[in-house]
This record gives C-alpha cells, structure tokens and sequence, in this order.
C-alpha cells in the first residue's frame, strides 16, 4: 500500500500532496519505531502488573508477550468470551498468571521449543455420578430489557465461570444451554450496570437492566473526532438531548440557554424564527461578529447561517468546545469557540416510531405600564403649558374630566394571545449493517405581535451503513422550508421599536363598523408641534405584508474505510443551498408617520441565494503501545467555499392592494444584483497520548488560507496545546468513596476571528451619480480604504480547570479559570474624516477577557426519585488593554471604549437632581443658560463651571459581572417535573425606546406612570423626575437618565410530565407514552422597566443600546410523546 | 478497494488549491483597478458634484448651518426628529451634532474626489488635453467651494490637497490657519478660472462665470474689496431674469441669472431632493412627511412691502404655518422633489458687486446705486437715491437688506451677517420667535464636530465656546 500510495504520488505536483506525503512518512516512521521496541528474552519471567487493572485473555496474552517474547497459539473464537481477571498491582509469574487467567473457562496451556505457548481446552474428565442431576442440560430463554420495558438487541449473556454465551435479538430476546440449574448468567450491555441473575428453575427469565448513569456520557465530541470524556483535556461542556427535550424552544439555542456555564444566549428578540445571540466567554472582538463558529454534524456553517431552520428534536447532543485549545483545531473560526451540534443517529433493532406533538398558547412576557388617557392629557397640558405652546384640542375634554372617552391600550390591540404548535414523527432503527434515523417535522408559531410568525417544516434522514469490515459510509440530508412574517421595521411605524410609545391613548384602533381607524393622530396631531403623527400601528402591523419565505438543504455524506486496523481514512463531502425569497407590500390605505393615508403603495421583492460546500479528507491513526502508550494521532486537509447572490427591485404606485407583487408597481424605483464569494483553505493536524489514560497531552496545529484577507496575510497557522493528569488514577490516591474521580487540565491555544465581511481587505469604489442634463452620469468614489496586511483577530487562551466526581461519579464538578488576550483586533478605526473617508479598518488594538467558570451535576437517585440537576456559574471580566496608535479611546454617541475598561461602557453626563429654586439655577452650571426650575441639574464632573461635552462618564458596563443557571429534572413513579432558573446580574443598559419617550417630560408620546408618579411639579411636589415641558437638553445628551440596571432572574422553563405505566399502555399496544405540561418564560424579575433587559449588542462598540426589539412571550403547552 | 479509497481522495485533494483564495468581487469596483483612463476619471468628477447633492451638503445640512441660525428662518419645533435641527435655532449647538458632523464628513469626501482627479489626471493617456484641463478647472472650483464653506462654518480647519493613500497618515494633521486656506481657495479659483471655459455643454457643469463669481464672494468675505470688483466684473454672459417668479421651480432651470445651481430630478433613484418634505407643510406637501423646518419668520415677511414681489414668492403661508415657497413644489413621491437648489445666481453678483463699490468709495447716484436699484426695479419697489441713503453706512444697510429680501434662503444670510461682524448685534434683535436665546461672539463659528476631535485630540482643538 505505501508503494502505491508513493507511486501514485509522483504524478501530481500539489503542494499539499507533499504535505500529506510527508504527513505519511511521519505515521509510518512512528509506526516502525513502535513495533521495534520490546523486551529481552526471558524463560519463566516475572510479569510486572504496574496498577490494579481488569484485562481480558487477550490482553493478558499480550501483556506475557510484550513482557517476554513469548508467542501464543490459540482459537480466537474459543476463548472470546472468556470473563476478564481481576490483577492486583505486583509481579507474578507468567506461569501462574496464564493458569489464573485459562482455568476458570477449562482452558489449559504448554511451551513449546520455540518460545510460543499453546493455549488448548482441557481434556473433558468424566463426572462422577452423584453430580449427575446437577449437571442436566438445560435450556432458558428470557429477554433482556431497559428500565422502562424497551428491549435491548446485542446484549451479552454468559453463563457464570463458563466461555458459554449467547447475545439477544432485535426483541432482546435470547436463549442459552447451561450446565446446572446453579448457574448464573451475566448480563452486560454498553451504557447499563451488568447484572448477575441466578437461573434456578426459571426457564424463562426477563432480566431488566439499569442505566449506568457514569459510562453514559462517557464520548464527547471534539473537533473532527470524539473523545471519551474522561481524556479531554481542554475545556468542552456538553448538553445531551435528553436534557432540553418537551420544551417548546423553537430552535436548539435557546434551548439550550441557561444550562452551560460561560456560554451566554441571550433572546434578545421575541420574534418567531429569530435566532438569539450567542457569546462564549464574552466578548473579546471589537468590530468582527462575536458569534461562535456552528458545526452541524462536521459543517461549519458561515456566520450568516441560521440555526433555527433546524428542529431542536433532532438534536443527540450539543458540545460547546470553549477554551482555544478545544476551538483552535477550527483556526481562523475559533476565536469566539465552537458549538458542535450532532444529529441523531438510527437506533439497533426494529424501527421504532416516535410521534411527539404539543399545542399552546403564547403571550407578551410582559406589558409597559403606561397612564392613562386621563392621566396622559394632565401631562401633555402641563408640558405645553411649561412650554407656552397650544393645548390640543382633542386632550381638551379629558382635562374636562369628560366620561365616556377613548381610551386605548395600544398595546393591548397590538399584541395577542398566539398559538404555537409542533408535530414531529421519526423513525429510527437498523436493517443489516444499516442504521437510520428518519424525522419529519412541522413547527408553527404566531407571533405576539399581531401580523407575525413562523412556520418551519424540516425533514432528515440520517443513513450509516458499513459495505465491509472495513469501509463505512454515512449521510445525513436534512432539508427546511420555513416562512417567516415579519412585523414592519421602520424606527417610528413599527411596533417594536416606537410604534406602541408613539400611539396616544386618546384615538381608537378601530372604526364603529370593526374596520381599522385610520391616520387618526396624524390629522389631528398635524395641526400642532411636538405630538407624534403615527399611523394606527395595530393596522400598520396587521396590513403590511412582510414575509420571508426561505428553502435550504443541508447535508453531508462521509466515507470512512480502516486502512489498518489504526490507521482510518475518511473523505467529508458537505455544503448547503439555502434560498430566501422575501416579500414586502405596504397597501395605501396606510400612512406614514407625518403622512397621512392615501399615500403611495410600495412594495420589494428580494432574493438571495446562498451556496456553500465543504470537501475534507481526513487521516486518524489510534493505536496502543505496550498497554501504556495511547496515541492518536488526527492529519486533515479542508477546502470550503461560499458564494452569495442577492437580488432586490422596489416598486411603488401600485394601482390598486389587489395586486402586491413588485409586478404591478408602476415606477420600479430600485434593483440591485449582487455577488460576493469567500473560501478557505486548511490544513490541520492532532497528536493526543496519554500513559495509562492518567497523563494526558494533546497538540493541536491548524495552517489556514482565507480570502478574505489581504495579499501579504494570507495565511495563518494556529496552534494549541493542553494536557491533564487524572490525579484519581495515581496508586497514591485514596480508593475514595466520596471522591470518585479528580483530573486537572492545562490548556493553552491561539485561535482567529474571520467574521469581517468578504471584501474588507479592498478599497472599494462606492457609487456617486449626479445628473446633468437630466440623466444620470455615474460616478464612483472610494468608499473604503484598502489594507493589504488585513488579517484575523488572534485570540491566544490560557484555561485551566479541574474536573472532580463524587459519589461514583453521581455528582460532578467542572471548574475552570481562563485568560484570554485577543491580539490584532479587527478595529475600524475612526480616522480623521478629514482623511475622506471617516474609518479604516485595521489589526490594531488588544483586549483582555478572564472568567471564572463553575459547573456542577447531579445525576442520581434520592430514594425512589431519580434527579438530573445541573447548576452553572460564570464570571468574565472585559478590559481593553490597547487601541489604534496613539488612540485612548474610542467614543461612540452613547458608548465609550477605552483603555483599561471593558469594551463598549455606557457614557454619558451625571444627572444629579431637579433645579429646585432660583438660587440653585443662578449658582450651579447650567446646560445653556436657557434651563429653568424643575431640569434636571447636570454634573459638572470636570468642575470647570459649565457642562460641556467633557463632563461625560462611563455609566454602566454592559457586560454582566456574572450569569448562572440552574435545572432540574425530578422522576418519580412516571411523573417527571423540571425547571430552568437563568440569571444575568451587574449589567447595565440604554434603552433608547424607554428614555426618549417614556420618562421624557417633553411628553412627546405616551408615559410611564414611573414618570407620573415621580415628576417635579413645583418645590412643595418635588420629585426625581423633571418638570413637564423643562427638559429641552437631556434628550440628545446621554445621561444615566437612560441607563438602566438590566440584571434578571428568569424562569425559563417549568414542565411536568406523567409517563404512563408499562402495563397500562401495552395493553392498547404502543411501547411508551407520555404527557407533559410546559410553562416558557413564566416569571422574571428584574428592576428594568421596559420589555426585555436581554439586548442585542449588535456592534460591541455600541453595545448595550437598543432602540426596542420585539418582546419576547410568555407561553403554556401541553404535549404528548407516543412510542410505537 | 484501498485504490479506489486513495484515488479518490487524492482527486478531491488536488482540487483543494490554495491558488483560488485570490479572490476578485463580483459586483464591486475597487480602487486597484480604476482611475486608469478618460471613463474612469470621469466618474471620480461626477462624484464630486455628487456630494453637493449629499445630505451633509446642499441635500440638507448647508440649510440648517446657513440658514436657521439666522433671523429669515426657524425651527418651529425644538424638538423635531430628535432635537438635533432645534440647537441651530438656539445656539445650543452640542459638538456631536450630527447635522454638522455630516456636513464636515461630506465636504471633505468631496474634496477627496477632487484631490484624485487633479493628482491624476494629467497621466491619464486616453483624455483629450482640452477636456483634462475643463475637468480640473472644475475640480479647482469644487474645491475651493468646499474649503470655503468649511472656512466660513469653522474658520481653522484642516488643508488636505492630496489624494489619500492611509487615512491613518491624517492623524498627525492638525488645523491650518483659515488665511492659509484662503490662499489656497484663491489659487485655486484663479487658475479654475484660467481652465474653465465660458459655457459647458452640459447643465450643472461648472463654468468660468462661476469661478469668478465665487473668487469674487470670497474676496467680497475677506474684505478685498478692489480684487472682488475685478472678480465679479469678469462675470459676464448672465442677466437677470425678467421676473422674480421666472427664477426658481422645476421650470427654470438653469436660466440666464443661474450661475452655478445643484441639479436634482425627481424619478431617478437617488437624484431628488428632500427639501420639500423638509421644509413644507402638509397642506402643500402632497407626498409623504411635512416636517415644516427652516419656515420663515414673520419678520421677514414683515420687512418686504406690500408691493414687494419677491414676498408672497419668498413666503408661503398656510394654516398659521409659513415655508420657504423657494423649495416647495408639487412632487409625487416622498422625498424625490426636482428643485434645484442656486447656489450662485447673477442678482448675487449685482449686489456683491454694488456692495464692493460701497466699500471702497461711497458714489452719490453712482454705479452702486444703478446695481442696486436694478435690483429692487425688478422686484417692483422704488428706486433709491442719494436722498434716500446719503452716506456710505446707510448703503451698507440697504446692501445688507436688500441682500436679506432678495436671496432669502439661498444660504447666504448667516454669512452675511457673520461678514458683516453683525450677527451677534442682529441676531439677539432679532424677533426669536420659537425660543428666545442670546447669541456670543463666539457663535459666529460652529463646534468642530466631536467626532474629528475625538479622533485626533491633540492636533484638532474644539473651537472657542464650545
């Protein structure tokens, strides 16, 4: 095979095929090296057992012959089912350890000349009478079952002391011939305690086993390969399915919120199929996406990608690799860590059906507190008044106390209870050597904003099948349609950002006759200054259609062939097509902020078509050196690119509503075409090893080539390093009851950070048309300006934790401390605009992130209740330790980020009180000159007399000091109850939406009663809040006004389930059934007073702000699982 | 088997070449491979007069820093889209304003364009030498224009002549001395005078006439009076309309007293002009939002008679609101109006020049008053003479009048006032109609934008005030 392989070689000149040449000299070199070791020859020698261990025949064999040199002769087949031998730790003699090892199965064993030993049955010796009863053959069939009655095909069953067994069928049925009624068969099955039953004079035995909760989650994966658990030596936190299953998330992330510690998923937004934000141990770039690299079943999915088009339910389990040395094995992706997503694979044995359906109902979490009618028009007077300008008209009868008025909530007409509902059946088993998993799924959410919602329909297929022993295949397609409606976006028509403060309470939603009131306000606010002209935005939100329809596949299909037994090959082909088709019609019936219905009708129509594919040829050699030596050793070569196209046409003056596709417009006001492409080349290597599986050291190298930066960047190479010592596995460590396992890991690793667009490293020409004589001359002008050495952010991760069990691996405890320094910061700096243009994108700039992670699980039994909890805790401290050249600061309009602070603080001036007398307005500065009793006084920080633009400070940090989590899952008697508590604590933010209008005494739009019961009216009435109709300058000066504690504590999830009882549901002949309850989001607490303290941070240098996102809900449903 | 398996993924192995990660874009210019002949050139100079059309320009700033400050204009509401136009009304002008960071930024991107073409074009082998040197006639006065509206909205403000290779160089530059700059906008227009010729072939471009007009308003600006009347009497070829009515809208474009005006047109993607939404009222706005900014004041109207006709066509009424009639038209889209907007117009040049030969010798009956009175002839009010203004102070005044009713709106007014060193006398006259406030000395210039101060905190000082 190497000649071949050598041949074959030299017709291909590719720099990569030397490397992997070269990759394959280094395995072969190492592989010789490791065979030519051995032990000298020795007669009758001593066997060193270096630690207590359970080995196999096998392994004792080879153990004798790593040892001595001596060769065994023996039938395979006859000796594999041989119990394994318990050794203590000591010398024996190879002679006495092969007779301890061969005589319990009747096996005995000779030398012959040419050191081999030859291993034979021992000649059978004819019973003596008396025992001749016990020694009737007899046969026993029986079935070998899991806790709840599910049949387990493959189990192992062996007659006690004897090489006699036998395995269980797809039914978990099984029989078996055995000596004496004495006997006792040993029951074993992978992920389930093994169990002793004595026969007696049963013939038919169901032996049902119980889950060992210690080996079951014993493989994690890592990147491009899995571990077991107990190896890994950087810092990977895991969820399995099982745990956020039944609970109505709509996609895998927030599901999986709240349960790992250092993994912050905020919902910052209610609005169905959205997909919420994703930090891994803060925030550590400035300018590229902060978003974790996804990987669904070994894709990387561009930063773009959405995870909410896949079904939660079709999830195994989700690993979170952390820290750089578990993320550098992904390069130039790395640097914000990796989530690892893996699909389900088809069970063994007969398909099993499972439909799984849940139907509920949704609400806003939570409603503003907002005066009333009444109420709004005593403030808006007293504004007006303050403010000497005409009381309107339409508030005049509500200062007459006049009875009978309207008075609208808005918000109770724009939000609305809204079903949910999900249906999903799937199939899983294997046929022969295949193995699948079939689901199909639909998944329907109305929005709680009128107008809204999300439809998703996903089917997979998951095949893996073997063609040999030593070539497997394996496939996976999973393709999506889901639509999505979107409620309008604009800043002041839409109801998620201005619409619902802007709506007075004083003009109905609806006509008499139920049809929609229309551009009320705006008539009757025209006539005066400072009243918002907002459209009905229960209309604008019902009418204006806004829909994205969106079409992907995703998939992968992989071919694995074992060219030794060590050394395995595998070839990854994967990608996705995803097309999203939006569009956008708004009637003209509607009007517009400040303009009145009829108005012009406009519509759009988009396109985008995103094509993506990934080819990966992987290398893994795993093999064991005299029992000590574990190495596996991972080469890999990756190419993957994406192209983008997007299309758009506006139109508008569409004849009538009937017809609303951009068709029909009359004027096409815009179209636009667009291409862009990235890709990336890798190369990337693995070395772990470990002795005894107690000292572990891996090494990880990734060299990556990406488009997407400049001609003398293009490469990269990241690399890591970590190791653990399992202090449990040390001779010296107590055989503990309490303290079952103890491992301490190290990791160091540098990682990238690509997410900074496709074309950032060019100067791009922007468009500049003008006209002369009437028609359009094109012009171009450089819009950005060009870098060359463009390169990613480097973030270099020290992390070093403990892993601790107790209780036979019943509880567990993770702890972790890292540093982070991110170096390089893709930094748009701002220039000098005067420089023509006003930023410059450039590596500059350093910052640090250092947390604390502790994560503690439950997985036992108190009496007969079986508990699953988990807890998490986290700390992560940002600072920024440098900057552009010569650069201290970056200063934003509501955020700073400077030197030595976290990235991205509020800023702003002090408010220290209300001018309450003449005497403080004449001796404390004041904004203009032009403030009057009952302003706020403004904090002259810099004591220089007057408030001036340097009298700003940080108000608050946007990112929190810590966040926790904590879950439960109670089974008692089939009734099973969990809950998720998720907190965030010391965050602060600018809710643009609450602090302009809400608490503004302008009294532009509505107000809080916050406001109304906490205003100045005069020095007998002070109050915190200013003077109705004083306030001209705190609304475009940032003040702690605006910044506001955004800490909560929120109950995520509570659901109970009743699983019904096996005899009941046999009886109508289903294999499983269960009910369950689910609460989403029941309570929160927080002091914040506006709609979600979870806030997008969009760009970090501006973090923390939001100018209002749509609410998230609140929701009831109940479910039902069936097994067929 | 083990073949097949290792072909295989060799084929896929050479595919992978690290040769395709030069990537070129697929739908986007880019600087590397332009301003390499006579089409590429020209659209780096169309650019330039697109950013006269740019919100930080012409589009919408220039009116809220040249106009509402002063006495014909006001913000009626203080508070309108977010308070940020109301702080020109008041002179509580926060430095991250960004009406005037946008005003800054988009003046000096224009004089980017300009600094590209002229460090080129003279390589640019497929040009014809006629038409090179037109275009940097007209980059020369682009330029000029540029620099002196940052001049005269922030007095020192940074020179930048050269095309920018790494904008991070500008962090050394600081503030040149507005003399300096004044110097360079005089070369610069005398020689776009010397390269522009007498008429263009297409409207818009930039004209001799229109060099020398602006040479003139800014030697008029510096007090230099003699070289200002040299200027402006080169300005030759325009008249004056017949009537003030046929001077501005959709339909008089370009017309014999229009010396240099911005172009917009309705219906084309991005070539219309947001003034009237701006500015109008909804009774006249007959599509999407009137936000009835920069109305004029009652004061004004006040100060035209009766008989004036330039009043009810300067002033519009309606609803107890006043507009600026000079923007307002009937459009059918939102934000998409066909008003030009003039920024240099003969009856400018009439006055300027009349005013110029005040300055240096006040003439009983003479060509001052000829220049002025065929001014206020055409608006239909009576003549003046020595009786009526017997004395060079009392010139002055009817200057600055007549300059106020003529070419209200046009964005000369607060300049005029700051020119005349009477802007802090007048404003704090003035009638105040939306908020009172008291005006300083040191308001005659605006706040250096907060941004460019926080970029370059040591090289570029706030103004004085603020």
């Amino acid at each position: 095979m190497k000649f071949k392989f050598t041949s074959n070689l030299s017709y291909s000149r590719s720099k990569f095929l030397k490397l992997l040449m070269r990759t394959f000299i280094l395995l072969f070199c190492s592989i010789t090296f490791a065979f030519g070791t051995k032990n000298g020859f020795s007669q009758n020698a001593n066997i060193t057992i270096k630690s207590d261990k359970t080995l196999t025949v096998k392994q004792v064999f080879k153990l004798i012959n790593k040892q001595t040199d001596y060769k065994f002769i023996y039938r395979h087949d006859l000796i594999k089912n041989a119990p394994e031998l318990s050794l203590k730790k000591g010398i024996i003699k190879a002679g006495d350890l092969l007779e301890k090892c061969l005589s319990p199965i009747n096996f005995t064993y000779s030398f012959t000349k040419n050191n081999t030993v030859i291993v034979k049955a021992k000649p059978v010796i004819e019973k003596k009478k008396e025992s001749k009863v016990d020694n009737v053959q007899m046969q026993i069939s029986g079935k070998v079952v899991d806790a709840n009655g599910q049949p387990l095909p493959g189990a192992n069953i062996l007659e006690k002391g004897t090489a006699n067994g036998a395995q269980t069928d797809f039914d978990g049925a099984f029989s078996i011939n055995v000596s004496t009624q004495k006997a006792v068969l040993v029951v074993s099955y992978l992920g389930f305690v093994t169990q002793e039953v004595a026969v007696s004079n049963q013939a038919n035995i169901v032996i049902s086993l119980v889950e060992d909760t210690a080996t079951l989650d014993e493989i994690v994966v890592i990147g491009y390969g899995s571990q077991s658990r107990k190896k890994v030596t950087g810092a990977v936190a895991q969820v399995k399915s099982d745990q956020f299953k039944d609970v109505a998330f709509s996609d895998v992330a927030n599901s999986i919120a709240g349960r790992l510690s250092g993994v912050d998923i905020k919902q910052a937004t209610g609005s169905p199929g959205s997909s919420p934000q994703i930090n891994i141990r803060g925030i550590s770039t400035i300018t590229a996406g902060s978003g974790p690299l996804i990987v669904v079943d070994g894709l990387p999915l561009s930063e773009n990608v959405s995870i909410t088009a896949i079904n939660p339910n079709e999830i195994a389990s989700v690993e979170v690799l952390k820290d750089a040395a578990s993320a550098a094995i992904y390069g130039s992706r790395g640097s914000n860590g990796v989530i690892l997503i893996t699909t389900k694979v088809g069970s063994s044995g007969k398909p099993e059906f499972n439909f799984n359906s849940y139907y509920g109902f949704q609400t806003v979490g939570k409603k503003l507190d907002f005066v009333n009618a009444y109420q709004q028009a005593e403030l808006m007077a007293e504004a007006r008044t303050e403010r000497g300008a005409t009381i309107p008209n339409f508030i005049q009868p509500y200062l007459e106390g006049q009875q009978g008025l309207t008075q609208t909530n808005w918000q109770d007409h724009i939000f609305v209870n809204a079903p949910i509902e999900n249906h999903e059946m799937t199939v899983s088993g294997s046929k022969d050597a295949t193995k699948y998993f079939i689901s199909g799924g639909f998944f329907k959410q109305d929005g709680i904003i009128i107008g809204s919602g999300y439809e998703r329909y996903s089917l997979r297929l998951n095949l893996n099948t073997s063609f040999s022993d030593r070539l497997r295949f394996g496939i996976q397609i999973n393709p999506s349609y889901s639509k999505r409606d979107l409620v309008e976006q604009g800043w002041e028509d839409s109801p998620i950002s201005m619409g619902v403060n802007n709506s007075l309470p004083f003009f109905p939603v609806y006509n008499a006759d139920g049809s929609y009131a229309i551009s009320e306000q705006i008539r009757a606010a025209q006539v005066y200054g400072g009243i918002p002209e907002a459209e009905n935005n229960v209309a604008i939100s019902d009418l204006t259609k806004d829909v994205a329809n969106s079409f992907r596949v995703l998939g992968g299909a992989h071919l694995e062939y074992d060219v030794t037994k060590e050394l395995k090959a595998k070839t990854y082909v994967g990608g996705y097509i995803s097309s999203i088709r939006s569009q956008y019609f708004r009637p003209s019936f509607l009007g517009f902020y400040r303009d009145e219905a009829p108005t012009i009708a406009t519509g759009r129509s988009n396109t985008s078509e995103v094509i993506n594919y990934i080819i990966e040829n992987t290398l893994t050699y795993d093999k064991t050196f005299n029992e000590v030596h574990n190495l596996s050793v991972l080469a890999g070569i990756t190419y993957q690119e994406e192209s983008i196209e997007r299309n758009r046409i506006d139109g508008r003056g569409f004849p009538n509503d009937d017809i609303q596709t951009v068709s029909a417009a009359t004027e096409i006001t815009n179209g636009s075409a667009s291409k862009e492409r990235w890709n990336l080349v890798s190369y990337l290597g693995r070395i772990q090893y470990d002795y005894k599986g107690k000292y572990l050291v891996s090494g990880t190298i990734r060299r990556d080539g990406s488009s997407r930066f400049g001609a003398l960047t293009q490469f990269g190479t990241f690399p890591s390093v970590s190791a653990g010592w399992i202090i449990s596995e040390e001779s010296f460590f107590p055989e503990d009851v309490i303290l079952s396992e103890l491992k301490l890991r190290v990791s160091w690793g540098v990682a990238g950070n690509n997410q900074i667009g496709n074309d950032a490293k060019l100067a791009v020409l922007g468009s500049a048309d003008y006209n002369f004589n009437g028609s359009i001359s094109p012009g171009l002008r450089p819009a950005t300006a060009p870098n060359e050495n463009l390169s990613w952010e480097e973030n270099t991760t020290a992390d070093i934790g403990l892993d601790i069990r107790f209780f036979n691996n019943k509880l567990s405890l993770n702890i972790d401390y890292y540093e982070t320094i991110t170096d390089g910061m893709l930094l748009n700096v701002p220039v000098p605009s005067y420089s023509g243009f006003t930023s410059s994108l450039q590596n500059l700039g350093k910052m640090k992130n250092e947390g604390f992670e502790v994560a503690l699980n439950y997985n036992g039994n108190i009496g007969p209740v079986k508990i699953k909890s988990s807890a998490s805790f986290a700390t992560n401290k940002n600072e920024v330790l440098e900057l552009g050249p010569g650069q201290t600061e970056i200063l934003r309009s509501r955020n700073i980020t400077r030197i030595g602070d976290p990235i991205g603080s509020l800023y702003g001036y002090n408010i220290i009180g209300i001018f309450e007398n003449q005497d403080q307005l004449d001796n404390l500065p004041n904004v203009n000159g032009n403030q009057v009793i009952g302003d706020y006084i403004f904090k002259d920080n810099n004591g220089d007399g007057s408030i001036t633009s340097a009298d700003r400070k940080i108000l608050g940090s946007v990112h929190p000091d810590y966040t926790w989590g904590f879950n439960t899952m109670l089974e008692y008697n089939g009734i099973d109850l969990s809950f998720t508590f998720q907190g965030v604590e010391g965050v602060e933010v600018n809710d643009r939406n609450l602090g302009v209008v809400l608490i503004n005494s302008e009294v532009w739009g509505n107000q809080l009663t916050e406001y109304y019961d906490n205003r100045w009216i005069s020095p007998e009435q002070p109050g915190k809040y200013a003077k109705p109709g004083t306030n001209t300058n705190t609304l475009s000066r940032e003040s702690d006004l605006f910044t506001w504690d955004a800490s909560f504590i929120r109950v995520r999830d509570i659901t109970l389930g009743y699983t019904m009882p096996k005899d009941v549901i046999t009886k109508i002949g289903i294999k499983g059934m269960r009910v369950y309850a689910s609460a989403k989001n029941p309570f929160m607490f927080t002091k914040f007073l506006g709609f979600n303290p979870e806030l997008n941070g969009g760009n970090a240098l501006d973090g923390g702000v939001t100018l209002g996102t749509y609410p998230i809900e609140k929701s009831i449903i109940l479910g039902i699982n069936v097994k067929l | 088997m083990k073949n097949i398996i290792i072909y295989f993924c060799l084929v896929l192995l050479v595919f992978s070449c690290e040769d395709r990660l030069e990537i070129t874009p697929d739908s986007k210019f880019t600087a590397a491979n332009f301003f390499k002949n006579a089409d590429d050139i020209e659209q780096v100079v169309t650019s330039a007069y697109a950013f006269l059309q740019s919100s930080g320009q012409y589009g919408e700033s220039f009116h809220f820093l040249m106009e509402v400050p002063a006495d014909n204009s006001k913000e009626v509401s203080l508070t309108i889209r977010g308070g940020d136009y109301g702080q020109f009304e008041t002179f509580n002008i926060n430095p991250a304003n960004p009406i005037l960071n946008r005003a800054w930024t988009d003046c000096y991107k224009a004089i980017q364009s300009c600094n590209i073409v002229l460090e080129r074009i003279d390589g640019i082998p497929d040009m014809n030498e006629n038409i090179k040197s037109i275009r940097k006639g007209e980059m020369q006065f682009l330029r000029a224009l540029n620099y002196f509206n940052l001049a005269r909205i922030w007095g020192d403000v940074p020179l930048v002549l050269k095309e920018t290779v790494d904008p991070f160089d500008f962090f050394d530059v600081g503030k040149t001395p507005v003399a300096e700059v004044y110097n360079q906008i005089i070369l610069d227009l005398t020689s776009a005078v010397q390269n522009l010729p007498q008429s263009q072939t297409q409207q818009g471009r930039v004209t001799k006439g229109a060099a020398n007009t602006l040479l003139g308003k800014v030697f008029l600006n510096l007090g230099r009076n003699a070289e200002a009347e040299t200027a402006l009497r080169q300005v030759v070829g325009y008249s004056l309309q017949p009537t003030f009515a046929s001077i501005f809208g959709k339909n008089f474009e370009f017309n014999s007293e229009s010396i240099f005006e911005v172009s917009f047109i309705a219906g084309l993607e991005g070539e219309g002009s947001r003034l009237t939404n701006l500015f109008g009222v909804s009774s006249v706005v007959d599509a999407g939002e009137a936000l009835n900014q920069n109305a004029p004041t009652l004061e004004l109207y006040n100060l035209y008679t009766a008989s004036d006709k330039r009043r009810d066509l300067t002033v519009g009424m309606g609803s107890g609101k006043t507009f600026p009639l000079k923007y307002i038209e009937t459009i059918s889209a939102p934000n998409d109006s066909d008003i030009n907007v003039i920024v240099l117009r003969y009856a400018d040049v009439i006055l300027m020049l009349s005013e110029a030969l005040n300055e240096q010798q006040y003439v009983a009956d003479g060509e001052a008053f000829d220049l002025l009175n065929q001014i206020r002839s055409r608006a239909g009010i009576s003549t003046l003479t020595s009786a009526d203004l017997p004395d060079q102070e009392s010139f002055k005044d009817a200057i600055a009048l007549e300059r106020r009713l003529e070419l209200a709106f046009e964005n000369h007014r607060w300049f005029d006032l700051v020119r005349t060193g009477k802007a802090v006398e007048v404003m704090n006259n003035s009638s105040q109609e939306t908020a009172t406030f008291t005006v300083q000395g040191f308001h005659v210039l605006f706040p250096i934008p907060q941004s460019q101060v926080d970029a370059n905190p040591d090289d570029i000082t706030q103004n004085t005030g603020y």
